[in-house]
């Protein structure tokens, strides 16, 4: 055991329960009070640099946040220690059960509000109450999006992508605003009344209205007898008639987006999902460029045709990775 | 971490501690209880062979070992015994276990060495094997990884006597359920008590018995798993009437397993057992992959249950997904996890510490 968690494991008076969670950077010890049943606090640690580097950032993220953690609901850093490549973040634990983390395409509108209302509403505040951690605009964050696609070996088929990433525009010379760059159902604890967050490794500079999308499109949407893929989530968040779609366009509307502002945006999400997420297989990506160059890389709530599922349609590829990851990543 | 590697004792016949060290291990009554042998502390008697693999092919892997190093030996073994071997999840326990680094520790049925090579990567351990073909291939991992802080030790698990006070951790992974077979002429319960007594004593002040084991009723067992008689559902008979079938059946490893003599409990039979040993139950874990992948332990908690148990909540696109989750929501509960989970690992310190 590390000694930085020994110590404060020694520290502790009360009863305690030491739980171990498997994660794919290292593991993650949760100490639970044994009567209350409440996180105390939660250890992780790393042992490779690369893992390191990930918890720096959330150590720094935690640090950046830590004056506006108890109104919003964020762990609070308790240690840090780094040496070697080797690091632990001792962080506080934090109320909340979590949530649903799937819904289905025909659900009520009582459903919809209680699946989307309080996160969306944190997203908000959160955007609100903490400053951007960088003077950058929009634009020039999309550049680096571009530097980056560029180097992932996506050939041509994120040009037209690209394209729409280096076009001006007034959403491009919007500030950039602090983001969680990882807010979806599984990082949300609920509580009563509230929420909390979790899980900070990729806070940073992005976009106005990038974690509503993430957390629209990171639910897990089901129906028809099957779990969407990725590209139906995405058609079905920002190119049907859904109700999903209006509650996105909603959010939209609230930032005083034109449509224009809008696809920029929107662009710029799928960009920032295509960097930030490595366990998304390439070809997923792929086939998501290729289902929007078909129809001219459209802008959100211009109703699309839903995804092809034949056997012989490229998305049905999409569709049977994504579904794959899904599931190995909840086992 | 120390200079120099604190030396393993063990009690010969006549009652004295004799050190594991120099060529050959002599007691002060003239008696030699074992010598070293190509880097393996020998204490005689050792146990005849025992393995995943016949003895023809732990040959084989041996000297495909030496010869051109033992990672590439068991690339030709199949995916279990190479993950079996290899993956260092096995050892993922040791980050709940609440001792620093340099500690020393006795990983008691070592096998072929996972546990105690990751182990000893943090810690001075002592590994400790009743074959002597897994003995010698656990001495070729150390002697190639050039782990310093690994000592090789091959005897008898149910007829070495360890001194006392010796270690800070020992570690009894998989093996408590194996010792009635190690004292065919006592009860199975009794040759279970024996062997925790002598880790009990081997244990320093303030040290910890790390034990993963199955439950003897666990939700594994009741859906039909192989219990170690090499039957199904064996655990979950009274011990008569598993003696009974295990001796008119012809099952993998019932030969071994002679009338039934792998005895495992319920939670509250463990509890007993451990306090009979002199030892007290400090934490309970359930590993829902089982103790041989300890990478998630969950404690006897409702919202550690909880959170783990929301993992496996899938999107419900049917009725029959509903009524299952909703069944899993309401058996995350602490009783319930006791009772049915399928593996426990338990930390226990000496009730007398």
């Amino acid at each position: 055991m590390h000694k930085a968690i020994l110590s404060r494991l020694q520290r502790e008076a009360a009863p305690l329960k030491l739980s171990r969670f498997a994660s794919g950077r290292g593991p993650i010890l949760a100490v639970f009070d044994d009567w209350s049943g409440h996180p105390l606090w939660v250890a992780k640690t790393a042992s490779e640099p690369l893992h390191a580097a990930r918890l720096r950032n959330e150590y720094d993220a935690l640090m950046y946040i830590a004056p506006w953690s108890g109104e919003l609901g964020i762990p609070r850093v308790l240690e840090w220690q780094e040496s070697c490549g080797e690091a632990v973040l001792i962080q506080s634990g934090v109320p909340g059960a979590r949530g649903r983390v799937s819904l289905s395409t025909n659900a009520s509108d009582k459903r919809l509000e209680r699946h989307f209302q309080e996160p969306l509403a944190w997203a908000e505040r959160f955007r609100a109450l903490v400053p951007a951690p960088s003077g950058m605009t929009v634009g020039q964050l999309a550049e680096r999006y571009v530097v980056d696609l560029r180097g992932r070996e996506f050939g041509n088929a994120v040009n037209g992508l690209v394209e729409i990433l280096g076009q001006a525009g007034p959403a491009s010379l919007r500030p950039v605003v602090a983001v969680h760059g990882d807010f979806n159902p599984s990082n949300v604890l609920l509580k009563r009344p509230g929420l909390s967050v979790v899980d900070w490794p990729t806070f940073g500079p992005g976009f106005p209205l990038q974690d509503a999308f993430s957390f629209i499109t990171n639910t897990d949407y089901y129906g028809r007898g099957h779990v969407c893929a990725l590209a139906e989530s995405y058609q079905h968040a920002f190119f049907s008639s859904s109700r999903v779609s209006q509650l996105v366009r909603l959010q939209t509307e609230a930032a005083k987006c034109s449509a224009d502002d809008s696809r920029f945006l929107f662009y710029c999400f799928l960009a920032a999902q295509i960097c930030a997420d490595a366990a998304v297989p390439q070809q997923t990506w792929l086939d998501i460029l290729g289902y929007l160059q078909e129809f001219g890389y459209p802008g959100p709530f211009t109703p699309l045709p839903a995804p092809r599922l034949d056997s012989g349609s490229v998305v049905s590829h999409a569709i049977a990775a994504s579904s794959a990851h899904c599931r190995t990543a909840d086992a | 971490m120390p200079g120099r590697l604190a030396v393993t004792r063990v009690v010969c016949g006549c009652g004295r501690p004799v050190s594991i060290e120099g060529e050959r291990f002599l007691c002060g009554c003239g008696n030699e209880v074992g010598s070293m042998d190509d880097g393996v502390a020998v204490v005689r008697p050792v146990a005849p062979y025992w393995g995943e693999i016949g003895q023809e092919a732990m040959t084989a892997l041996l000297a495909a070992s030496e010869r051109s190093g033992w990672r590439q030996a068991v690339e030709g073994l199949s995916p279990g015994m190479r993950d079996n071997i290899l993956n260092p999840d096995r050892a993922a326990f040791q980050d709940v276990l609440p001792i620093p680094d340099g500690s020393s520790v006795l990983d008691v049925g070592a096998g072929l060495g996972c546990i105690a090579t990751e182990l000893a990567a943090h810690h001075e351990v002592t590994a400790l094997e009743g074959v002597r073909e897994r003995a010698r291939f656990i001495a070729c991992r150390k002697r190639q990884d050039g782990l310093k802080n690994l000592t090789v030790l091959n005897a008898d698990l149910g007829a070495v006597r360890f001194d006392q006070a010796q270690f800070d951790a020992v570690v009894v992974n998989g093996v408590l359920e194996w010792v009635g077979l190690f004292d065919l002429a006592v009860p199975p319960e009794e040759a279970q008590l024996r062997f925790l007594r002598n880790l009990r004593r081997a244990l320093k002040p303030g040290g910890l018995l790390y034990v993963g084991i199955e439950n003897r009723i666990g939700w594994d067992q009741i859906r039909g798993t192989r219990d170690h008689s090499g039957l199904p559902y064996t655990s979950l008979l009274p011990r008569f009437a598993a003696r009974w079938v295990c001796r008119r059946s012809m099952g993998f490893r019932t030969e071994l397993n002679h009338g039934y003599r792998t005895y495992t409990y319920s939670y509250y039979g463990y509890r007993r057992l451990f306090r009979r040993a002199g030892l007290e139950i400090e934490s309970t874990w359930i590993a829902p992959l089982g103790y041989n992948l300890p990478t998630r332990m969950v404690p006897l908690n409702k919202t550690a249950i909880d959170l783990q148990s929301r993992r496996w909540i899938y999107p419900p696109i049917g009725w029959r997904d509903r009524v299952v989750n909703q069944g899993k929501r309401w058996l995350a509960r602490p009783s319930v996890w006791r009772t049915f989970g399928s593996d426990f690992t338990f930390l226990l310190r000496p009730l007398d510490a």
